[in-house]
């Protein structure tokens, strides 16, 4: 008989195998002085100990597909910016974080105004892109527009931002042409009290006042959550230029957040939101700077309910509406300005989350829009008049093997300003490890013409002259992308992410300028075509610090170009061509009593035949590198209260105008000393 | 006949043999990988130095009434030793390994950190806890289950790694404040 034959012998050699390390242990020899030195478990890496993969680094994302997902499987390319690397990046505001982020491009066009571009294609007004806040869209129903300034959440309460780059209007509907901003406020520290309360003040480097002060109370309990965040800011002017007097953007804003939990998997939960904020008028279409005042208030009433098994997984019904008044100063006016505005959205719409077998997943949703829009510079035909819009939507995930996942999704929307079908999809196909994965996707988004390129119509007050003119005939852009994205780990210390894509943008609407100072919308015949790549590296050297490196190039095409046709491409917002290139790290030492981050983006990109000014001017647009940097360091004062001192400078350094605008580009730093209290 | 029970025989010393045996191997391993975590979860303690003296104690808590509590307990202290010498924060580490028996009484002198085994009965728990709440003591637990009542951390093996799970309620609570690249790698609840 064989031992393994005998189970007396089996077990016993079983066993012995079980305990054979502790066997071994205990006979090792007495331990040499070598092996009783002393060592740090500082030493090691808590990242390394735990094994954390790309898939863990990376996060979770559900900004691009509406449903919590890894960002290493999601359809889309995303960035997540996480509330530790916001809190030690060092930046002023959102859009000046944003700047670090491949593929997006930023230009501050006054104090307090920002135009937000993704992939080259910012439209005019910054509408390519659907800005979200807790899930609910803050674009202006006017035209599409977003007031950075007037986010009703500080920058250091928020959670994180996700940056969904590319064709994403499938997911969330018009304006997510070129890409998503998904802004989470901050969801507290599990279920424990927090709060945090902070005032910075500071100067601009030509001595303008500069501050913040905001707070935070959030406590999530297993049935009740509440958050809620008030928020004041000066945004000193460190943009002077060319005579261009600019006042600084002064803000105020209140938010609140409130859940319930109910047994069986219901949640209620409720958005609130409100911002006053005056700031120059000064932009594209305004190229006078007034004092404007702005009110923007959202809200969302959202019920939910999650079944954890069968074919019915998820039911989502939402209400939610974006109010959006501006005021002017008319005194002195020619006739460009958003006196009497007041514009208002809601949407009401639902979807259901549906398991088809263990390997495929199904969404359908269904929305009805409500757009208002009242203002003296629109055509009386688009003003005060109550539209209606529909959207309905399908998608398909299938997971045939846990490394694969192939994704389909289509929707059709029919826009309240136009009325016509927008139809949008997007078709992925992705191979994902815990450490890497590949991707190949294409889909196609739109845009809604606005309010103002549809109907509007500014007359300057002493002449009569129509400056500008929208166009009924203007009707939805479309973009088409196609998308190779890879990321990868590259020993234990690096990942690497990136894409290369091409983008064809239809029915662009542009703007064209006749010798009467007129400037008409109107839809450009000819296709665009964008190439890309972004490049995004992370290395780690400790669990404390991390350094951190981004890429993006641009090349964006008019093949049937012809001289003399208008250029939509050389609009404020768009760039021809762009190369950006950023660097960033972030650190703590001294037991973390010491935190610091900092930045440096080098941005580059070239405008040609930008008519600019009444009469129209054509500006020397070869733009110059220009330099941004942002650096922070606080130090926590005393152990036993949790009050940290900061400082922080931002700003741009190099002279390079960002846009035509005037006063724009020009290099202006600001600078902060701030003391926080967070209660965690 | 015969030849069914020599098959019958044989399975049940397989069995037997596995079920000795798994269990052992799998909390030796599991805990040497937990070791060296809880350790360098330690260095994320910013109170630890303070209430600590010349040296770190680290006290181990188990149920000598249930065997799994005493093999998991024994597993960890013996991984600890597998370490070699370790400062924490430039302190010296210091591993016990007591008996929940006897309540909060058994807790040597100069405790600055508990893990409480699985298995301690919860009345024994929670006196713990109440005890670390009181001196501000560092509590972690070996599972989830018994971080959402008595502990602060939860350090234990899932899915074949090791994984972090902090209880902020608990950690305000006990007093003590965690660094920022902890709470980065934990799951936070």
């Amino acid at each position: 008989m064989h031992w393994f034959g005998d189970p007396r012998l089996l077990a016993f050699a079983l066993v012995m195998a079980a305990f054979w390390p502790t066997s071994v242990r205990a006979q090792e020899p007495e331990p040499t002085p070598e092996t009783t030195r002393e060592e740090a478990v500082e030493d090691s890496s808590l990242e390394d100990l735990l094994g954390l993969e790309l898939r863990d680094t990376l996060g979770q994302t559900d900004a691009a597909s509406r449903d919590t997902e890894d960002v290493l499987d999601a359809a889309a390319t995303v960035t997540v910016i996480t509330h530790d690397q916001i809190q030690r990046s060092g930046a002023r505001t959102i859009p000046d974080l944003l700047r670090y982020v491949p593929g997006v491009q930023v230009q501050q066009v006054a104090p307090g105004s920002y135009l937000v571009a993704i992939r080259g294609a910012g439209g005019l007004t910054g509408n390519n892109v659907v800005v979200m806040v807790d899930g609910v869209p803050i674009n202006s129903p006017l035209d599409g527009s977003v007031e950075w300034s007037a986010i009703p959440v500080d920058l250091a309460d928020i959670q994180r931002i996700e940056v969904v780059r590319g064709p994403v209007s499938t997911i969330h509907g018009a304006n997510a042409f070129t890409g998503v901003v998904q802004i989470t406020s901050f969801q507290g520290l599990g279920d424990a009290r927090q709060m945090a309360a902070r005032v910075r003040v500071g100067v601009t480097d030509d001595l303008a006042p500069d501050g913040t002060v905001s707070a935070r109370f959030v406590r999530r309990g297993r049935t009740f959550e509440q958050a809620y965040f008030v928020t004041a800011r000066n945004e000193g002017n460190g943009r002077q230029g060319d005579g261009v007097e600019q006042p600084s953007a002064l803000g105020a804003s209140l938010a609140t957040r409130l859940a319930v939990n109910i047994d069986g998997g219901h949640r209620i939960a409720l958005v609130l939101g409100g911002s006053f904020l005056r700031r120059s008028s000064l932009e594209h279409l305004v190229l006078e700077s007034h004092d404007e005042q702005r009110v923007l208030a959202q809200g969302e009433l959202r019920y939910s309910f999650q079944q954890p098994t069968g074919a019915f997984a998820e039911a989502t019904l939402y209400a939610r509406g974006v109010l959006s008044l501006a005021e002017s100063d008319t005194a002195n006016f020619s006739g460009f300005n958003y006196d009497e505005t007041l514009a208002l959205g809601q949407r009401t719409g639902g979807e259901i989350k549906l398991r088809l077998g263990s390997q495929v997943q199904a969404w359908v949703g269904a929305e009805m829009a409500i757009e208002r829009v009242s203002a003296p510079y629109l055509h009386p035909q688009a003003s005060d008049h109550t539209r209606v819009g529909y959207a309905g939507s399908v998608r398909l995930r299938w997971d045939p093997i846990e490394q694969l996942t192939f994704e389909g999704a289509v929707r059709g929307d029919i826009p309240a300003i136009t009325g016509e079908l927008a139809p949008s999809f997007r078709l992925s196909a992705s191979y994902h490890t815990d450490s890497m994965a590949i991707r190949l996707s294409g889909a196609r988004a739109f845009r809604a013409p606005t309010y103002v390129e549809r109907g509007g119509s500014f007359v300057d007050p002493s002449t009569g002259l129509i400056l500008l003119e929208g166009s009924n005939d203007v009707t939805n852009p479309t973009v088409d992308g196609l998308e190779l994205y890879l990321a990868t780990s590259i020993g234990r210390q690096l990942d690497v992410s990136g894409a290369v894509y091409a983008q064809r943008f239809v029915s662009l609407v542009i703007e064209d300028f006749n010798p009467l100072a007129r400037k008409t919308f109107v839809t450009d015949d000819d296709d665009h075509i964008g190439l890309g790549g972004e490049l995004t590296g992370r290395y780690r050297f400790s669990d404390e610090l991390q350094f951190m490196l981004a890429f993006s190039v641009l090349k964006l095409y008019e093949p049937s170009h012809e001289e003399g046709d208008p250029d939509p491409l050389s609009a404020v917002p768009e760039q021809n061509s762009s190369f950006t290139a950023s660097a960033q790290v972030m650190g703590a030492g001294f037991a973390d009593r010491f935190r610091y981050g900092g930045g440096v983006q080098l941005a580059t990109g070239r405008h040609f035949n930008v008519p600019s000014g009444i009469p129209p001017v054509i500006l020397n647009a070869d733009i110059g590198p220009r330099v941004h940097v942002h650096a922070m360091a606080e130090v926590q004062l005393t152990l036993t209260l949790p009050l940290w001192l900061s400082l922080r400078a931002t700003g741009m350094v190099t002279q390079g105008a960002e846009s035509p605008l005037p006063g724009a580009g020009t290099p202006g730093l600001s600078f902060l000393v701030g003391l926080a209290y967070r209660s965690l | 006949m015969v030849k069914t029970s020599a098959v019958t025989t044989r399975l049940v010393g397989l069995s037997l043999a596995l079920a000795l045996a798994v269990p052992v191997a799998h909390a030796q391993g599991g805990a040497s990988r937990v070791a060296p975590v809880l350790a360098r979860v330690l260095s994320y303690d910013r109170t630890l130095t303070s209430r600590a003296g010349g040296q770190i104690d680290l006290v181990i808590v188990h149920s000598s009434g249930a065997p799994a509590s005493g093999s998991q307990g024994r597993a960890l202290s013996a991984a600890f030793e597998g370490l070699g010498h370790q400062t924490i924060q430039g302190l010296p580490l210091n591993v016990h390994l007591v008996d929940g028996a006897s309540g909060v009484g058994a807790l040597p002198t100069g405790t600055d950190v508990l893990v409480v085994c699985d298995g301690v009965p919860g009345a024994t728990s929670n006196a713990l806890f109440a005890h670390a709440r009181s001196r501000h003591l560092l509590v972690v637990t070996l599972s989830r289950a018994a971080l959402e009542t008595h502990g602060a951390v939860a350090v234990f093996m899932e899915d074949g790694r090791p994984r972090i799970v902090t209880k902020m309620r608990h950690v305000q609570d006990t007093g003590i404040q965690l660094a920022s690249p902890l709470l980065r790698l934990s799951e936070v609840i």
